[in-house]
């Protein structure tokens, strides 16, 4: 029968080409027990299953015995609920593997045994690192084709601790296995009972995944106005999504962006804070809502010559003491995905919150090769699958957070505006929230 | 949804203040948030309705997501004219209950028109034209995005899908080329002749539809539980038994009890013996079964492994 409230844990998984990855994701979901008879039989029978079958879903990826393209799957042990994103190794390596990474509690990287900590093993920590994975697994497979030893082992743990040193990983964990044979997936190898941890999946259990979220800084972002029902008092009504932070009933707030011409924080309370519901039923009251709730709210107090107030989509609410100060001069790295190079002068459209906002790359800093950790300032274009640290300007301010303290309001799209297309991936940097000094507040 | 609700009198001091934050929370706010995207930032979405669960979470989504108005999108179905009569009479019902307007694109206009071609040996399945006529339909209204209840775990080739995927002109899907989708970023924004198709159950598996049925109080066909039904028995699977599916010669027409697991048309969905007539029994039976939703029920998806990759690729949903 369904559990109840089981906590949601997404993991993408890298690697490099053939290091086994596929075969570990196929083993992870049998070893849950959840992959179908029919699902298995397809894997090609009983004996040694083709278990990167399991996920390698495009016709040219099990002709070419590659995988592609982000693969989702879905599956639950007793304690967990997990959701993988798997990405390629190889393929468009920037732009899949940080698609997978975005939003990611865990990334499971593997490295063959045999081959140790490879050129792909060093890029796959450094976007976990850039992206702020909270947890990172090093599974060191192909353990079956060292003879379980442990001392290949011990090197890749060595070589991965002393690249590790360089980067911004706060949580390392090391795993051998052997994903063909299914040696320390869900229960311990008995043949290496040299290696004292928790087998995969258990790990993957125990990751304490509840302190990664922030619930100090309050952004609560407006997914659209709305007219609240049997109003009489006029007051402005919002759909939010709380990005972080806990929103509460009747707290006073302020809203950036509320009015189009202006900057300035607009100064609210939030009342009758509710749950929407389906069929024009009357909403759920709530005392107060964390991220990612969805929740409508009346916004009281507006001052009475503030007529016409009426928060746009995009725009924020925030604490009067505790909000980023808007800004239209954005420090970011990007990871670029464009054909096309990015360079100074660029006109793009970015996409932050639920905002779109013109902008104009004004200056690239440096080009980072993900290889080597080296910076190139001479660059002054971006080519596809790159990263670097660029300045943008924006055509309005943007209530930005640094991505190392608010994940959601820390993190931009760059696009294309006349295609559509996503071009870049921006972590944001910058001054976080000085308090502003407010107009209106007594 | 990660809420509190308001305590009432009766409740002790000592009683939890945060209410339990489920999976099944997220994966409603993952789907709120996606839908208001589409619906405050697209012309003209519509939501692809074919009376089975998941269209009718989806409907139930969209109708929270518009709070507390009415959904300003149309539901599309694509009519084969070889429905389940019950579902057709719970779409109707459906869709009366939740105001939202019904436009039907049909496959039989279409075959007259001469915009495609039938199939005609008997008991032949139109699922392979409700491609040319959904895109025929999305060009006739000029729909800029369609929602649908496709969700990954379903088939391999789903779970390459994004949340929010472009269609290029011709309603084809490209897998090499999808648009990255980062953290919880959506980006509805497409180019000339492009539309979007919007999953918002796309992590959802089918344990949670159901779990989500039961929990909001959401409707569902009456096939979708245990009743008596006159089948045949086809390549390991009960067949229904009516107009568009008549027994093949030799074929035993045997009266089972069975329910439905997925709904599509009556020529491709097979039944399964089952005698779960209620949400927590069909959730008991979905627990301990051992073939996937679609292996048990979808004959359109046995034409070869590479059946849903290819009907994607020319437009399918």
């Amino acid at each position: 029968m369904a559990p109840l409230a089981r906590d949601f844990v997404r993991v993408a998984t890298s690697g490099s080409v053939d290091d086994g990855k596929s075969t570990l994701i196929g083993r992870m979901v049998l070893e849950a027990k959840q992959a179908f008879d029919d699902e298995i039989e397809a894997l090609g029978g009983p004996g040694v299953l083709d278990l990167a079958q399991l996920t390698d879903g495009l016709r040219e990826e099990s002709e070419k015995g590659i995988t592609i393209d982000v693969a989702y799957r879905s599956f639950a042990t007793r304690r967990r609920r997990f959701l993988l994103a798997d990405s390629p190794g190889h393929v468009e390596l920037t732009r899949n593997a940080v698609t997978a990474l975005s939003g990611a509690d865990v990334a499971l990287v593997l490295v063959d045994a045999r081959h140790g900590v490879v050129e792909q093993t060093r890029r796959h920590a450094l976007l976990a690192s850039l992206i702020r994975v909270p947890h990172l697994v090093v599974c060191v497979n192909k353990m079956d084709l060292v003879g379980f030893s442990r001392d290949a082992y011990d090197s890749v743990r060595d070589s991965f601790e002393e690249l590790s040193e360089r980067l911004d990983l706060p949580d390392v964990a090391f795993v051998p296995v052997s994903a063909l044979g299914g040696d320390n997936v869900s229960s311990r190898s008995a043949e290496m009972t040299w290696y004292e941890g928790a087998p995969l999946l258990a790990h993957l259990e125990e990751v304490h995944t509840s302190s990664d979220r922030n619930l100090v800084d309050l952004r609560a972002s407006v997914e659209r106005p709305l007219q609240l029902p049997g109003d009489r008092t006029r007051e402005p009504g919002v759909v939010l999504q709380v990005l972080s932070g806990v929103l509460r009933d009747e707290e006073e707030l302020v809203v950036l962006g509320g009015f189009e011409s202006s900057s300035e924080p607009v100064p609210v309370t939030i009342r009758r804070l509710a749950a929407p519901a389906a069929l024009r039923a009357p909403a759920k009251t709530l005392r107060e809502a964390r991220p990612p709730g969805i929740v409508v709210a009346a916004l009281g107090g507006v001052a009475s010559d503030q007529g016409g107030f009426w928060p746009p989509r995009g725009s924020m609410l925030c604490r009067p003491l505790n909000h980023p100060a808007p800004r239209s001069e954005i420090d970011a790295m990007v990871f670029w995905m464009g054909d096309q190079p990015l360079a100074e002068g660029m006109r793009l459209t970015m996409r932050h919150t639920t905002r779109w906002v013109g902008v104009r790359v004004s200056s690239v800093h440096y080009r980072l090769d993900i290889s080597t950790l080296h910076r190139d300032p001479g660059a002054c274009a971006l080519g596809a699958n790159d990263i670097g640290h660029v300045t943008l300007v924006a055509d309005h301010p943007l209530w930005a957070d640094d991505h190392a303290r608010v994940r959601s309001t820390g993190c931009a799209l760059l696009v294309d505006a006349a295609s559509g297309a996503t071009l870049g991936a921006l972590t944001l940097r910058g001054p976080t929230s000085p308090p502003a000094s407010l107009r209106g507040v007594t | 949804m990660g809420t509190t609700e308001q305590t009432t009198g009766t409740e002790t001091p000592s009683a939890p203040a945060i209410a339990p934050f489920t999976d099944l929370d997220l994966l409603e706010a993952e789907a709120l948030h996606l839908l208001h995207a589409v619906m405050s930032e697209c012309e003209r979405p519509a939501l692809l309705f074919s009376g089975g669960k998941d269209s009718a979470v989806v409907l139930h989504l969209v109708s929270k997501a518009a709070w507390p108005g009415e959904p300003q999108v149309p539901a599309l179905h694509v009519d084969t004219e070889h429905n389940f009569p019950e579902v057709i009479a719970y779409r109707d019902a459906a869709l009366a209950r939740y105001h939202v307007e019904l436009l039907v694109a049909s496959v039989s206009e279409a075959i007259e028109a001469g915009l495609v071609v039938e199939d005609a040996s008997p008991g032949a399945s139109r699922n392979a034209l409700q491609s040319a006529v959904l895109l025929d339909a999305v060009a006739r209204y000029g729909f800029d995005a369609l929602v649908g209840g496709a969700r990954r775990d379903e088939e391999k080739a789903r779970a390459k899908e994004r949340m929010l995927s472009v269609r290029d002109s011709s309603g084809g899907w490209n897998p090499r080329h999808q648009r990255p989708e980062l953290w919880d970023l959506h980006n509805p924004l497409h180019g000339p002749g492009e539309h979007l198709r919007c999953f918002p159950l796309s992590n959802w598996t089918e344990m949670d539809v159901w779990r989500y049925v039961e929990r909001e109080g959401i409707e569902l066909p009456s096939i979708y539980f245990a009743h008596r039904r006159p089948v045949v028995r086809r390549a390991g699977m009960l067949v229904g038994v009516g107009p568009h599916t008549p027994p093949a010669p030799g074929e035993e027409v045997l009266e089972a009890t069975v329910r439905y697991r997925t709904v599509g048309d009556m020529t491709c969905t097979a039944a399964i013996e089952s005698a779960a007539s209620s949400i927590p029994e069909v959730m008991a039976e979905i627990a301990s079964t051992r073939t996937s939703e679609r292996g048990a029920t979808r004959m359109d998806d046995r034409g070869s492994r590479w059946s849903m990759e290819d009907r994607k690729k020319a437009g399918y949903f």
